[in-house]
């Protein structure tokens, strides 16, 4: 997954798709997809791990009303700091 | 604020956006509040013999109240139990069973310990240490079956409650733990040293797998680590593969490999090898290391006969590795 969103990065930054004078002229959807790239590339350090997974939040507060999952405090976890902070 | 948060239970370190859940699918960052989604919801409940874990060396013959929710930080390709394992907590039905309930349950079975086990008690780590601490409290013991893939703080908060543990350990290969597993091997020899150095009754299981870690050098390799580093009293099970999640292909493990690996782990020192999921004449006895007597014999998780005595070989009175009833471990 890293070795894909790099190849995309590669590719955009090839293509100048991602050159300052292509971003100021874009809308924020493109922006979007670089900082997801960037994201991507810089957090997915265990491709041959599980994936983490975004899920539908509306939907797991659906299961949680109905007792299929709980959302019981977990311990041992740590606030993280914006990266782009 | 981004809330996002990482989750230190395992040594996958995920880092979570709000809206994330990690490898292990059970654990959820809400709001830059990390929670799990399966505590109190047990999808497997069931009463065990204890040497279903297996334990050949924790009181023999109990019945072990046992428990699992969805979920695992490992991959394995081979999971055996993997409609559960690699599932989310939203693809299987659970049981709303709280620890009290759990506890209950046990007494009302007649269960002498509590066993968090089929998938990855690691993942539900908060329903299984409270349940652990309750049982505990009522005179319950503590089994974990686990793959091991946890961090040494975690860990050594559960151990305070754990009596016995079956640790899996997959191979001596790291890139096997990577490329068929999702996971990396050091923390899991970890787990088994830190266990070992808390108190913990430790036995190691090694499910040989044809073609991908079923190579003698590799499985002495093992034998030579457990021996080393646990002692010649930790007991190994050698598993038998079947076809199952993603390697139906491969064909069961040959018996005869089986019974090679406990040939040659006992002859590189280790006092109790075994052979499980499979039918063998001495993979499923202990014998006496000092005299060699039969000291327990089982047909499939039933114990057919027992000479040890307070502890003691029947015949020759040296102490037998393990924790037995009516005396501590030794």
């Amino acid at each position: 997954m890293k070795a894909l969103a790099l190849f995309l990065l590669m590719f955009l930054v090839l293509t100048g798709a991602v050159s300052e004078e292509f971003q100021s002229e874009q809308d924020s959807t493109d922006s979007g997809l670089f900082q997801f790239l960037v994201r991507m590339a810089r957090t997915e350090i265990r491709p041959w791990a599980k994936p983490i997974e975004n899920v539908d939040m509306e939907w797991m507060l659906e299961l949680f009303e109905s007792g299929i999952i709980t959302f019981h405090t977990a311990d041992w976890y740590v606030e993280k700091d914006d990266p782009d902070e | 604020m981004s809330n996002r948060v990482q989750c230190v239970l395992c040594p996958h370190l995920c880092t979570l956006a709000p809206g994330e859940r990690g490898r292990c699918s059970v654990r959820l960052n809400v709001d830059g509040e990390l929670v799990s989604l399966v505590y109190g919801r047990p999808v497997a409940v069931h009463v065990d013999p204890v040497e279903k874990k297996p334990l050949f060396h924790f009181l023999p013959g109990i019945d072990v109240f046992s428990i699992a929710t969805a979920g695992c930080n490992l991959r394995c390709e081979f999971c055996q139990n993997w409609e559960i394992s690699q599932a989310a907590p939203e693809d299987v039905t659970p049981y709303d069973l709280p620890p009290e309930a759990v506890v209950e349950q046990a007494i009302a079975y007649n269960c002498e310990a509590v066993a968090y086990t089929y998938t990855e008690p690691v993942v539900y780590f908060e329903y299984t240490r409270d349940t652990a601490k309750l049982a505990k409290e009522a005179g319950l013991k503590n089994i974990l079956v686990t793959a091991g893939y946890i961090n040494q703080g975690p860990l050594t908060e559960l151990a305070e409650y754990i009596d016995a543990a079956n640790i899996d350990l997959k191979s001596m290969s790291d890139s096997y733990y990577r490329n068929v597993c999702g996971g990396t091997l050091q923390p899991v020899l970890d787990t088994i040293t830190t266990l070992k150095e808390l108190g913990t009754w430790v036995e190691v299981t090694n499910l040989i797998v044809p073609t991908l870690n079923d190579d003698s050098g590799e499985l002495d390799e093992l034998a030579r680590w457990i021996l080393e580093n646990t002692g010649a009293d930790t007991p190994l099970h050698f598993s038998r593969f079947f076809p199952m999640y993603r390697l139906i292909d491969l064909a069961p493990t040959p018996v005869s490999t089986l019974q090679s690996a406990r040939e040659r782990a006992l002859e590189i020192g280790l006092h109790h090898v075994y052979v499980g999921n499979a039918v063998t004449e001495e993979g499923m006895i202990t014998t006496c290391p000092e005299c060699n007597e039969v000291l327990i014999n089982r047909q499939g998780y039933i114990i057919t006969e027992n000479n040890i005595e307070n502890g003691k070989c029947g015949k020759c009175s040296t102490p037998v590795a393990g924790v037995w009833h009516g005396m501590e471990e030794q």
